[in-house]
């Protein structure tokens, strides 16, 4: 690991006129969990840190029945998982933190820095994109919010500008007749997701017919990916076993996965297909009764 | 003796308490005054050519204390295997070539960690790169690249030290063919000639790491004006780690001195000597300054010996009823670019195994290969686990193709206690009969076997046998055990403590001998300035012969104080008891001495102090001059273990996953000193043998490891961990300390067949290329689905 300055935010205010200043050579720390590791592998060498995971002003998770929820940027994956408040609304949050790393590594990084680390296996990002989040971006110039979903640009890279920061998440309140699950496939439990996926339905009340569907994956493309034929088959259609495996082919067509030492891109394909047409299943099963 | 109150029970580790504190020590807690931090250079390249080395942009870097290359320590040699056929070749630092990617190229000391890595960068090395050669197979060929060229003769070897006659001699490896091992016995073309049946497989086990929580870590301090070297190091046995800074560096042994520290765990992977462990003394005495050089995960991985890729191919005839009648296995080894231990390794294949079952005519062929990969040495088993692999799973395919059942078929082949096996080795304990018996009945095998398919579940069984030490010269131990004035004792061994428990287990046997408690003893172990002669803590023959020496040092001290207890009490010895630091009267407890009188009395007697306990064991009795690994001759060791396993698996046939949901070790290590630890051993190998069976291969591209991280190399976390039942069958072993053999080895291999034949139970798809990944369990699956 090579040198670098260390600088502990105290505000939110701060933080971004330190991030402003060092904008070229500085890094902001939110927990380290990712940055850490790519610092001793020398990926990156930045000459100043900010650390902002002392903020208690971006730690916190709110919920208002109209506006919905919003989870600071600095709540770590520890909180969100233990929420009883996510756990009634936004059961699928909970569940996902479930299968984030370790127990050790929940209780210290924060659900923002995992987004800004933008690595293509997150789990985070494709149950919130599903859940249909945006972000808050803040810098000293002011703020602006983004859809999840646009925030992503490629490996490990996103649309943030370097002075700015995130902070905060936002849900929409919980739609009606709609379940959002979530699943993932690993070698070993809580290892590194071969593949996984989140899957919104919503079911015309009352009936098999889907009304609304998105599905979203992880570990397949450079970025969270969005497959919008394979979910565009299900919308206004009856959910039959034959329609939501056509559609889970349909979603492994539309993803381009790499091979890796966890996996080949054939076998990835051929994991989407099982998972998806899981994860449709049981979200449709839950949407019925939601 | 009557009842044992001490040994037999699940008393706490001595250590326990130190380690649950964080007061352990450790070699990375180890700080000295003006300690310098060194790390080494390693090259990116397979196999290349030295041009030069351009060092001076590092020397001048402020901090940098010094910068060596191999022009620093050429022609220094050293290796596991250093015989008079076998000369040692590897060397702390590459000199005019490199072998594999990851080998030290150059080491920099400076004061401090960070300051010694900058300087790696600025140092400028000129390769002129070689074809490289990756796979043994192909490596074998004519043509092929060559790894090595006259491996010479440097000084005398550790054989040549202790004794034997010949001179060691010089050789060049033909087509990177580093050992070869043929063992037969019985007439293997008459044994197949006479078969109903007869099959042949392949099986494929990859280069694994250890895991050892602590990465290798060594600090060495130089007293210039002592001439003396003091050490705090990773081992598992310090005479050899002893002996070998001796030699490579031509320090007399008695200013060598190896300190206790706890070791944060070995699984085999910290025996051998290694480059840094070298270079961190050659730094220390070249600066006169104390060095550390603590390993990273990667460099572990990349640069620590790791377990044997084996490629077996084992063709097996049996009669109708499955009786085995001929077995000729052709094991190949991945040894890397240094042979370290692959002779060893591939005799171990056989020697191992040989004790299980009886398979009447056998020829087992061997071959290690040089390539351009980082090179190997033994992880728990060394080559059992393996050959296990290859045949048990061959069993239970014969099995299946004759309709046999496979626990019959292991019942029917094996061997008997008290037989003495073709080298000569006695089965003096041999629970593995009942062991198989039990394992069976806990895992329902005759309710499930064959009959959960349509659940994709699955059963199967693997065994294993295990030495308790060996042969290698000069493998033994002593023990020295003093009686303090208050009737407690100081117990002095030497094996060190890296997670097994001798500390806890030696001092138990000490203190049943004499009636004491644990509390009673106090221990000097693991240092080799206090510590008499310690070989014993590899090849599992830490309890058989390091315990075996602390329990003859115990009796020797008993006999003594009963003798003189007797002259005190003017009774005869056999009348006496000791118990709570007293010696009194069976008939009549009441007429008792307490140890204090009985020394107050003897001093005086003699002048002196002459009650001393002194004990001693060695692994084989047999004094094998001339041992040959490459014929596979003379004993192999003294006592077996033996284990039984069964495993139920769960398949998911849309994605291949395997879970385990259950595995049983019923194991046979002789009586059980203490239970506790016992136990912790057979469930760390239950877990090891899962992840092996499923998770663990270290992967490479041009030689080039692409999992050197915890991230990418998954091993199972305690939620991966399946239930467990562990099954005591022990057979008392008579040689043994209170009946007690090996304990930490066997398991593994056996549990690695048991959930691979449960995989095939489930499925019908046989996969005998581990670790069986979801994506190879896949592949085969859909195989199977287009036949």
């Amino acid at each position: 690991m090579k040198d670098f300055e260390y600088f502990s935010a105290s505000s939110l205010q701060e933080a971004c006129s330190l991030i402003s200043q060092y904008k070229d050579v500085g890094k902001v720390l939110a927990g380290g969990q990712s940055l850490i590791t790519l610092l001793r592998q020398k990926l990156i060498s930045p000459t100043c840190l900010i650390d902002i995971k002392g903020l208690k002003e971006l730690d916190f998770i709110e919920f208002d029945k109209k506006s919905g929820l919003r989870i600071g940027a600095l709540t770590t994956h520890r909180a969100i998982e233990k929420s009883p408040l996510i756990q009634e609304k936004y059961n699928v949050l909970s569940e996902m933190e479930k299968s984030v790393a370790s127990v050790q590594t929940r209780n210290w990084g924060t659900i923002g820095g995992n987004l800004c680390s933008a690595d293509p296996i997150g789990d985070p990002a494709p149950s919130l994109i599903a859940l249909g989040a945006k972000i808050k971006l803040v810098s000293a110039k002011g703020e602006r919010a983004v859809a999840l979903e646009e925030f992503f640009t490629d490996y490990f890279t996103t649309i943030i500008e370097p002075d700015e920061i995130l902070a905060e998440i936002q849900l929409p309140p919980p739609a009606a007749n709609t379940a959002v699950e979530y699943m993932k496939f690993a070698t070993i439990e809580a290892g590194i997701k071969i593949v996984s996926t989140s899957v919104a339905v919503t079911v015309e009340a009352g009936s098999d017919v889907c009304k609304d569907a998105k599905i979203v994956m992880s570990a397949v493309a450079p970025i969270p990916l969005i497959t919008k034929k394979a979910a565009e088959m299900l919308k206004g259609k009856k959910l039959t076993d034959d329609l939501i495996e056509e559609a889970a082919k349909m979603a492994a067509s539309e993803t381009d996965p790499t091979t890796d030492v966890h996996a080949s891109a054939e076998y990835r394909k051929e994991i989407v297909k099982v998972l998806v047409k899981r994860a449709i299943k049981k979200a449709f099963e839950k949407a019925k009764k939601a | 003796m009557n009842e044992r109150s001490v040994v037999g029970k699940p008393l706490p580790r001595v250590d326990g308490k130190a380690k649950l504190t964080g007061r352990a020590k450790f070699t990375t807690d180890v700080v000295l005054p003006g300690m310098l931090h060194a790390k080494l250079l390693r090259s990116p390249l397979p196999h290349a050519k030295i041009r030069s080395i351009d060092t001076s942009k590092a020397e001048k870097l402020p901090g940098v204390m010094a910068v060596i290359t191999g022009k620093d320590t050429w022609g220094i040699r050293y290796g596991f295997v250093d015989t008079p056929n076998y000369p040692a070749e590897e060397r702390p630092i590459a000199e005019d070539k490199v072998r594999f990617i990851g080998e030290t190229v150059a080491a920099v000391a400076a004061i401090d960690p960070d300051t010694a890595e900058d300087a790696l960068d600025l140092i400028e090395v000129d390769y002129d790169p070689l074809p490289p050669i990756f796979d043994p197979e192909e490596a074998m060929k004519d043509g092929a690249p060559q790894i090595h060229g006259e491996i010479t003769r440097n000084t005398s070897c550790a054989w040549e030290d202790w004794g034997v006659a010949r001179k060691s001699h010089s050789y060049t490896p033909v087509n990177n063919v580093a050992a070869r091992v043929l063992v037969t016995y019985g007439d293997v073309e008459k044994g197949f000639a006479e078969a109903d049946y007869i099959r042949e497989d392949r099986s494929r086990s990859p280069g694994t790491s250890h895991m050892a929580m602590e990465p290798h870590t060594m600090v060495a301090s130089w007293d210039p004006f002592e001439q003396k070297l003091d050490v705090w190091m990773n081992h598992m046995a310090w005479e050899l780690k002893r002996y070998w800074l001796h030699k490579t560096l031509d320090i007399p042994l008695p200013k060598i001195r190896i300190h206790k520290t706890y070791i944060g765990g070995a699984f085999g992977g910290k025996a051998p000597c290694f480059d840094y462990e070298v270079i961190c003394a050659f730094l220390s005495r070249k600066l006169c300054k104390p060095i550390k050089i603590e390993l990273t995960r990667e460099e572990v991985f990349s640069s620590c010996r790791n377990s044997h890729r084996f490629d077996i191919s084992i063709k097996t005839g049996v009669k109708k009823d499955g009786t085995i009648v001929a077995q000729h296995c052709n094991v190949i080894v991945d040894a890397g670019a240094y042979k370290c231990s692959a002779p060893v390794a591939m005799f171990l294949s056989h020697g191992m195994c040989d004790c299980c079952l009886d398979r009447k005519n056998v020829r087992h062929e061997g071959v290690a290969v040089y390539t351009n990969k980082n090179f190997n040495f033994a992880r728990r088993g060394h080559g059992a686990p393996q050959m296990r692999l290859a045949a048990d799973g061959q069993y239970d395919q014969i099995c299946e193709d004759l309709g046999l059942d496979p626990v019959e078929f292991l019942t029917k082949n094996l061997r008997k206690k008290g037989d003495v096996i073709p080298n000569g080795d006695r089965l003096d304990s041999y629970g593995l009969p009942e062991a198989i018996k039990k394992s069976a009945e806990a895992i329902k095998w005759k309710e499930k076997r064959g009959k959960q398919r349509d659940k994709n579940r699955g059963v199967g069984i693997g065994i294993n046998g295990m030495f308790s030490g060996s042969g290698y010269w000069p493998f033994a131990c002593t023990a020295i055990i003093r009686l303090n004035h208050d009737g407690t004792i100081t117990l002095i061994e030497g094996d060190c403590e890296f997670g097994q428990g001798p500390d806890t287990t030696y001092s138990q046997i000490a203190a049943e001998a004499l009636g004491l408690t644990i509390e009673d003893v106090t221990l000097v172990s693991s240092d080799s300035e206090l510590c008499p002669m310690n070989y014993s803590n590899f090849l599992s023959g830490g309890m058989f012969v390091g315990g075996g020496a602390v329990y003859n040092a115990a009796i020797d001290l008993r006999e003594k104080l009963l003798k003189v207890a007797s002259e005190v009490m003017r009774a005869k010895p056999e009348d006496i008891e000791l118990k709570d630091k007293k010696a009194f009267l069976k008939s009549n407890p009441k007429r008792a001495y307490t140890f204090t009188e009985i020394q107050r009395y003897h001093i005086q007697k003699h002048l002196g102090d002459p009650l001393f306990g002194i004990g001693y064991k060695k692994a084989v009795p047999e004094i094998e001059f001339y041992p040959s690994l490459s014929k596979g001759t003379g004993r192999f060791t003294d006592a077996y273990g033996f284990t039984a396993s069964t495993a139920e698996v769960e398949v998911d046939r849309e994605t291949g996953r395997i879970r385990v949901l259950k595995i049983v070790v019923a194991e046979d290590s002789g009586y059980e000193i203490n239970t506790a630890v016992c136990r912790g051993q057979l469930v760390s190998q239950a877990v090891q043998g899962m992840s092996d069976a499923l998770f663990e291969e270290i992967m490479d591209d041009e030689g080039r490891v692409l999992n050197p991280n915890l991230v990418d190399y998954e091993i199972p976390r305690a939620f991966d961990v399946p239930e467990i039942e562990i099954i005591d069958c022990s057979d008392f072993e008579p040689k043994g300390p209170w009946g007690a053999k090996e304990i930490g080895e066997c398991a593994r291999a056996a549990v690695i067949s048991a959930v691979v034949n449960a995989v095939y139970d489930a499925t019908g798809v046989r996969v005998m290329r581990i670790p069986v990944t979801p994506e190879r369990m896949f592949n085969a699956l859909k195989a199977q689905e287009k036949k």
